[in-house]
C-alpha cells in the first residue's frame, strides 16, 4: 500500500520543523502539542503557507517570530490549531452538582454585595458561558430584574428571595482563539451544538434563525466575551474577581510549566470561598498550589480556602 | 542550632502549611547536619504540599552522602507513612547517587523498607540498580518480588543493556507460580517493548488472571502467532481484554502498513467478534488510543458499512491520521463510501473527505472529481478550499476556468488556493491555459491572471516575444498582486531578458514583490543582485530570503555573505543566516554540495550555536542534529550544558534520534546532573529509544532510526 500524492505533498512538515513550532506554541500559548500532533498540526497550518506564500513550515516559524505582521499571523494560527468542537451542557453530571449544590453555596457567599461573577475560562465558541447562564436562569437563586424571570422554566417556580434583592449577574467567557470569541458573540449555534440539550430548553432560550439556533436576549445579556491567553497575566486583570471557574479540558492542552501558571492566575482571580471546576478527566494533582478540595454529592471541585488574601486590584 | 536552622524550625512549628512549605525552601541555606534533620521534619510534615516540596529540596542539599545516609534510614521508619513515601521521593529527585546505600541497604532492611528501596531504584536509571531489581525478584517477600518487577518496566531508561538485562529477567519470573509477580511481568515487559517469542507469552495467555497482560506484552514479540493471537483477542468477551488487543493490534499495523503477510494474517484471524468489539471502540470518544487502533482494525477488514466511521473520523485531529491510514488500507474502493457519507457530515469531515479522497491512489478519478467540483459550491469555507486545493494536481482542463474564478475570492485563504491551484492546472493544460489568457472577460484585471497563467505555462515550454513583453508591462503595474505575479512568471521564463527585468524589482516599495524578486533572482542565477541586497538590508525577512535565493544561484558566495550573520545581535538577522547556511549543507535537488562547502557551513552553524540567543541556537541545533556527523555530536553535547531549558531539551531530542552509543553516552551523564523535569523527561526518553532494527516502521519512519515506541501501560 502506497500513499498517494496528496495537495501539499511538497511541503509536509517535517520533524525538526515541527519542533520549532512546538517549542513556539508552548512558550507562548502554553500549547502542548506532543508528536502525534504533527499530522493535525500540518494539516491545520497548511494554508497558511499557500496565503503567505511561503515555501515551507520552516518560514513559517520564522515569519510567526520575526514577520511583520507576526501579531496578526499568529492570531491567525491560534485560531486554526485551538478550534476544538464543543457542545452545550457537556459533562452534564458536573453541571447538575454546579446548579445545585455550589450555586446555593456561592450565593451565601456573595449575598452581602449580591454579585456573582463566573469566568468560562477556554470558553471556545461560547456553549459553556451559556449553558451556565442557563443553568443561573434555571436555579431562580439570582434575580437580575432585566425582565428575564419571565423566560423562567415553569417548573422552577417564583425566583427565591423577595423582588427587592437583585443580582448583579455576569458570566465571563475567555478564549485564545480570535474567531471563537467572534462566534460566542454571534450566538448561532448548529444542530450538533444541541446533542444534549433537551428540546424544552432549546425552546426556552434560543429562537430558530434559519436552520440554526440564536442565543434570547435574556441570556445573551448576562454573557461577556473576550479574547485572553491563560498565561498573560496583564489581560487576565480585566475579567476582576469572580466566584466561580470553570476551566474544563482546557489544561490538557498545556504542557506542566504552563499548567502551573495557568492555574496561579485562576487563583488570584477567585474570591477567597470560590470554586474551580476542571474537566472531568483533569486534576491538580502535582500542581502544588493552595486550593482545597470540596467535596459534592456529585463531583469534586476545588477551592480558594476562605482565609486566602482576595484577587489583587490593580 | 544555627541562626538559620532556628529561624527554619520556627517556620516548620507554625500551624499554616503555606508557611512550612514556604521554610522548606530555606533549608537548603541551612549547613551541616542541622539541614539534614529539617529535612527530615519537612518530610514527615502532615501537609502533602509541605513533604512535596521538601522531596524537591533534598537534591539541592550540599552535603549529599549525609542526606541519601538519612533518607535511606527513613525508609525504616514505621510510624509515618507519609516520611517513607516523601523519603522515596527524595532519593529519587537525588538520582545515581543515591543508588549505591540504597542497594546497599536491601541486605538490612525490613520488607516494607525493602518495597521502598525497590521504588528508587525503580526510579533512577541506572544499570546498578536495574540489576539489583533483577535479583530483587527472586526476593522472600510477594510484595517485594511484585514491585521489583513493577520498577524493571523503567530500565530502558538506563540503556540498551539495562532493558535486555530487564527483560531477561522478567522473562524468567514468568515462569515461577507467583501470580502477582507475573502480572508485574508482564506489565513491565509491555512497557520495555519486549521482543520475545510468543511461546513466552502464550502460557500466560491461557490464564483467566494473566491473559490481558499477556496480550498486551505480546504486540513485543511481533511473531505471526502472537499476532494471530492478538487479532483473535480483540474479539474476547472481556472488555478489558478487547481493548488491549485492539489497541495493541493498531499499534502493529500503524507500525507494518506495507507488511502484506502480516496484514493478510490479522485480516484472516480477526474474527466477527472481533469487529464487532472494534466497531463499539470507534465511537468511544473518551478512549483514544483504542479508536484509534479501532480504526485500523476496521479499515483493514473493508466492511463498507464501517466507512461512514472512517469517515467521520478523519475529521477528528485525534485520530485523523490512524482513520487516514485505515482508509488507505481499504483501499481505492473506500473513496465512493467516503464521499457519499462525508456528504452528510460536519464541515471538518467533508474538507477532509475531500483531501482523502483525492489522494487515494487507484480511486476514480472521475468520480473524485465530481465531488471536488460539487465542494466548491459548499457553504463551508473549509469545504471549498480543500476541493480547490485538492483540483489543483487532479483538475483537468475544463476546471481551470471555474478554479480561476475564485481567485477573486473575499476569503483570502480560498483565493490563495485558488491561484496556486490555477497554476497547477495551467501547468498540465497548456492549451486551455492559453485559451484562457485570451480571454479579457474574467475579473477585474486579468493581467494579474495572464502573469500566473504565463509563470505556470513557463515550467513546461518556452514563453515567445509577446509572452514576455506582457509579464514586463505587468511589472509596472499599479496593484502589488500583479507586479509579484509578473516577477514569479518571469523566474520561470529564465533568460536574461527576464533577469534584467526583475532586478530593478527589488527596489519595490511594497515588501512582497521585493520579496518575490529575490527569489527569482534565485532562480534566474543573479548573485550580484543579491549580494548586494544581503550587505545593505536591515530586514531580515528580506535578508534571509535573498541569502536563500544566493544559496539557490551560487552556494558559495551565499555561505560567503551569511557566515558574518550568523553573530548579528539581531536575533532575527542572525536565525536568516543560519536558515540558509542549513540550506546550503544540505542542499539536494541537482546535487550534493562540495565537501569543503558541508564542512565550512558546518563551522558557520557551530558558530550560531554559541549565539545569546536561544532560539538562534535551537534553529543552529535543529539543522546540526539534523544529519549529524562525529564533529556535530560532541557540538550537541555541549548543548546538553546550555542554560535554556528549551535547547537542552532540542538537544536531547536530537541525540535520542542519533541512538548511537556516543550520543546515548552524553544523555547518560547529563541525565545525572539535570533538573528540569521537562528536560529530564526528554532525556529518559531519548535514551530509551529502540535502536533500529528489522521490524517494519509506519509512516512515522521519517522520524529517524531511532523513532520512539513510547511505553504503554500507565504512561
Amino acid at each position: 500500500m502506497r500513499r498517494g500524492t496528496s495537495p501539499g505533498d511538497g511541503t509536509p512538515l517535517k520533524p525538526d520543523e515541527y519542533r520549532l513550532l512546538r517549542d513556539l506554541f508552548a512558550s507562548r500559548a502554553g500549547l502542548d502539542f506532543g508528536r502525534e500532533m504533527r499530522f493535525a498540526v500540518e494539516r491545520r497550518l497548511r494554508e497558511r503557507l499557500m496565503v503567505l506564500n511561503l515555501a515551507n513550515f520552516a518560514e513559517y516559524h520564522r515569519y510567526l517570530r520575526f514577520g511583520a505582521h507576526a501579531a496578526a499571523e499568529w492570531d491567525e494560527a491560534i485560531d486554526l490549531l485551538t478550534t476544538n468542537e464543543t457542545y452545550f451542557f457537556r459533562e452534564e453530571r458536573q453541571l447538575r452538582a454546579f446548579q445545585n449544590e455550589l450555586l446555593p453555596m456561592l450565593r451565601d457567599m456573595a449575598r452581602p454585595k449580591r454579585r456573582l461573577a463566573i469566568w468560562s475560562a477556554g470558553c471556545s465558541t461560547g456553549e459553556e458561558a451559556y449553558t451556565i447562564g442557563m443553568l443561573v436562569r434555571q436555579a431562580g437563586l439570582f434575580s437580575t430584574g432585566t425582565g428575564a424571570e419571565a423566560e423562567r422554566s415553569p417548573a422552577q417556580g417564583p425566583a427565591q428571595g423577595d423582588g427587592s434583592e437583585k443580582w448583579d449577574v455576569r458570566i465571563y467567557g475567555s478564549d485564545i482563539s480570535r474567531r471563537c470569541v467572534a462566534a460566542a458573540r454571534r450566538g448561532v449555534y448548529g444542530e450538533s451544538s444541541f446533542r444534549t440539550t433537551p428540546p424544552d430548553v432549546r425552546s426556552e432560550f434560543f429562537t430558530g434563525c434559519r436552520g440554526a439556533w440564536q442565543v434570547s436576549e435574556s441570556l445573551r445579556q448576562l454573557c461577556h466575551f473576550g479574547q485572553m491567553n491563560l498565561l498573560d497575566d496583564d489581560r487576565l486583570h480585566v475579567v476582576g474577581s469572580v466566584d466561580a471557574i470553570f476551566c474544563r479540558n482546557v489544561l490538557i492542552y498545556f504542557d506542566a510549566r504552563a499548567r502551573r501558571t495557568a492555574i496561579e492566575h485562576l487563583y488570584e482571580r477567585l474570591n477567597p470561598g470560590g470554586v474551580l471546576l476542571l474537566g472531568h478527566s483533569e486534576s491538580l494533582l502535582n500542581v502544588s498550589t493552595a486550593f482545597e478540595l470540596l467535596h459534592l454529592r456529585d463531583d469534586l471541585v476545588y477551592r480558594k480556602p476562605t482565609s486566602a488574601p482576595g484577587p489583587p486590584t490593580t | 542550632m544555627s541562626e538559620a536552622a532556628a529561624a527554619v524550625s520556627w517556620l516548620l512549628h507554625q500551624t499554616e502549611p503555606e508557611a512550612r512549605r514556604i521554610a522548606v525552601h530555606q533549608i537548603a541555606k541551612v549547613e551541616g547536619r542541622e539541614a539534614c534533620e529539617l529535612l527530615l521534619r519537612a518530610l514527615g510534615d502532615d501537609d502533602w504540599r509541605v513533604r512535596k516540596e521538601a522531596a524537591t529540596v533534598a537534591p539541592v542539599l550540599e552535603q549529599r552522602e549525609e542526606t541519601v545516609a538519612t533518607l535511606v534510614a527513613a525508609l525504616e521508619d514505621d510510624f509515618n507513612i507519609g516520611l517513607r513515601n516523601a523519603a522515596v521521593e527524595a532519593l529519587v529527585a537525588i538520582g545515581p547517587d543515591a543508588v549505591g546505600a540504597t542497594i546497599e541497604a536491601l541486605d538490612r532492611i525490613d520488607e516494607d523498607a525493602r518495597k521502598l528501596a525497590i521504588e528508587v531504584l525503580g526510579g533512577v536509571p541506572d544499570a546498578r540498580g536495574t540489576a539489583a531489581l533483577a535479583s530483587a525478584l527472586g526476593d522472600e517477600d510477594e510484595n517485594v518480588r511484585a514491585a521489583a518487577a513493577e520498577a524493571l518496566g523503567s530500565a530502558a531508561m538506563a540503556g540498551e543493556e539495562s532493558r535486555a538485562l530487564a527483560t531477561h529477567a522478567l522473562a524468567s519470573a514468568l515462569l515461577t507460580s507467583d501470580a502477582f509477580l507475573k502480572i508485574a511481568a508482564l506489565d513491565s515487559l509491555a512497557r520495555l517493548d519486549a521482543q520475545l517469542p510468543w511461546s513466552v507469552f502464550e502460557p500466560c495467555a491461557k490464564d483467566p488472571l494473566l491473559r490481558r497482560y499477556a496480550i498486551a506484552a505480546a504486540a513485543g514479540s511481533g511473531e505471526p502467532a502472537a499476532v494471530s493471537a492478538l487479532a483473535r483477542a480483540t474479539g474476547d468477551s472481556s472488555p478489558t481484554i478487547s481493548r488491549e488487543a485492539i489497541v495493541a493490534l493498531g499499534d502493529l499495523i500503524a507500525r507494518g502498513p506495507d507488511d502484506d503477510s502480516f496484514l493478510d494474517r490479522v485480516r484472516a484471524d480477526t474474527q466477527s467478534a472481533g469487529c464487532a468489539n472494534a466497531r463499539r471502540a470507534v465511537r468511544d470518544a473518551e478512549d483514544p488510543r483504542a479508536r484509534g487502533g479501532a480504526l485500523l482494525i476496521l479499515g483493514l477488514l473493508r466492511q463498507e458499512e464501517d466507512v461512514g466511521a472512517l469517515a467521520e473520523a478523519l475529521g477528528d485531529d485525534e485520530v485523523a491520521e490512524r482513520a487516514d491510514l485505515a482508509l488507505r488500507l481499504y483501499g481505492a474502493a473506500a473513496a465512493a463510501p467516503v464521499l457519499a457519507a462525508a456528504r452528510a457530515a460536519r464541515p471538518s469531515v467533508r474538507a477532509a473527505a475531500l483531501a482523502f479522497t483525492a489522494s487515494l491512489e487507484g480511486a476514480n478519478v472521475a468520480e473524485v472529481r465530481a465531488a471536488l467540483r460539487e465542494g466548491l459550491e459548499d457553504d463551508s469555507l473549509d469545504v471549498v478550499a480543500s476541493a480547490i486545493e485538492a483540483l489543483g494536481p487532479l483538475g483537468d482542463a475544463s476546471d481551470l476556468r471555474r478554479v480561476a474564478s475564485l481567485r477573486s475570492h473575499a476569503d483570502e485563504r480560498v483565493a490563495a488556493t485558488a491561484t496556486s491551484a490555477v497554476s497547477e492546472i495551467a501547468a498540465r493544460h497548456v492549451d486551455a491555459a492559453r485559451a484562457l489568457l485570451e480571454d479579457s472577460s474574467l475579473g477585474e484585471d486579468p493581467l494579474e491572471l495572464g502573469c500566473v497563467l504565463l509563470g505556470a505555462i513557463a515550467s513546461t515550454r518556452a514563453l515567445d516575444d509577446r509572452d514576455v513583453t506582457l509579464l514586463k508591462r505587468a511589472l509596472s503595474h499599479h496593484h502589488s498582486e500583479v507586479r509579484r505575479a509578473a516577477v514569479d512568471a518571469l523566474a520561470q521564463a529564465g533568460g536574461d531578458a527576464a533577469a534584467d527585468a526583475v532586478v530593478f524589482a527589488l527596489a519595490d516599495e511594497e515588501h512582497e514583490v521585493q520579496l518575490a524578486a529575490a527569489r527569482a533572482l534565485g532562480r534566474l542565477r543573479r548573485p550580484e543582485a543579491l549580494i548586494g541586497v544581503v550587505a545593505d538590508t536591515r530586514d531580515p525577512v528580506f535578508a534571509g530570503t535573498a541569502l536563500r535565493a544566493l544559496g539557490d544561484a551560487d552556494p558559495a558566495r551565499a555561505l560567503a555573505s551569511a557566515r558574518p550573520l550568523v553573530t548579528h545581535p539581531d536575533p532575527a538577522m542572525a536565525c536568516a543566516a543560519v536558515e540558509a547556511i542549513g540550506q546550503i549543507a544540505v542542499s539536494r535537488g541537482s546535487g550534493h554540495p562540495p565537501a569543503n562547502l558541508v564542512m565550512a557551513s558546518e563551522d558557520a552553524l557551530f558558530a550560531a550555536l554559541d549565539h545569546a540567543d536561544p532560539e538562534v541556537v535551537k534553529l543552529a541545533l535543529s539543522l546540526v542534529g539534523a544529519e549529524p556527523g562525529p564533529r556535530a555530536l560532541a557540538r550537541m553535547g555541549l548543548c546538553l550544558d546550555h542554560s535554556s531549558w528549551e535547547v537542552r531539551r532540542l538537544a536531547a531530542e536530537l541525540l535520542g534520534q542519533d541512538g548511537g552509543a556516543g550520543a546515548e553516552g552524553l544523555l547518560r551523564a547529563r541525565y545525572d546532573r539535570e533538573k528540569d523535569p521537562t528536560v529530564r523527561a526528554a532525556i529518559g526518553s531519548a535514551v530509551s529509544l529502540r535502536p533500529p532494527s528489522d521490524y517494519p516502521r509506519s509512516s512515522e519512519g521519517s522520524e529517524g532510526p531511532g523513532a520512539e515506541r513510547g511505553t504503554k501501560g500507565g504512561h
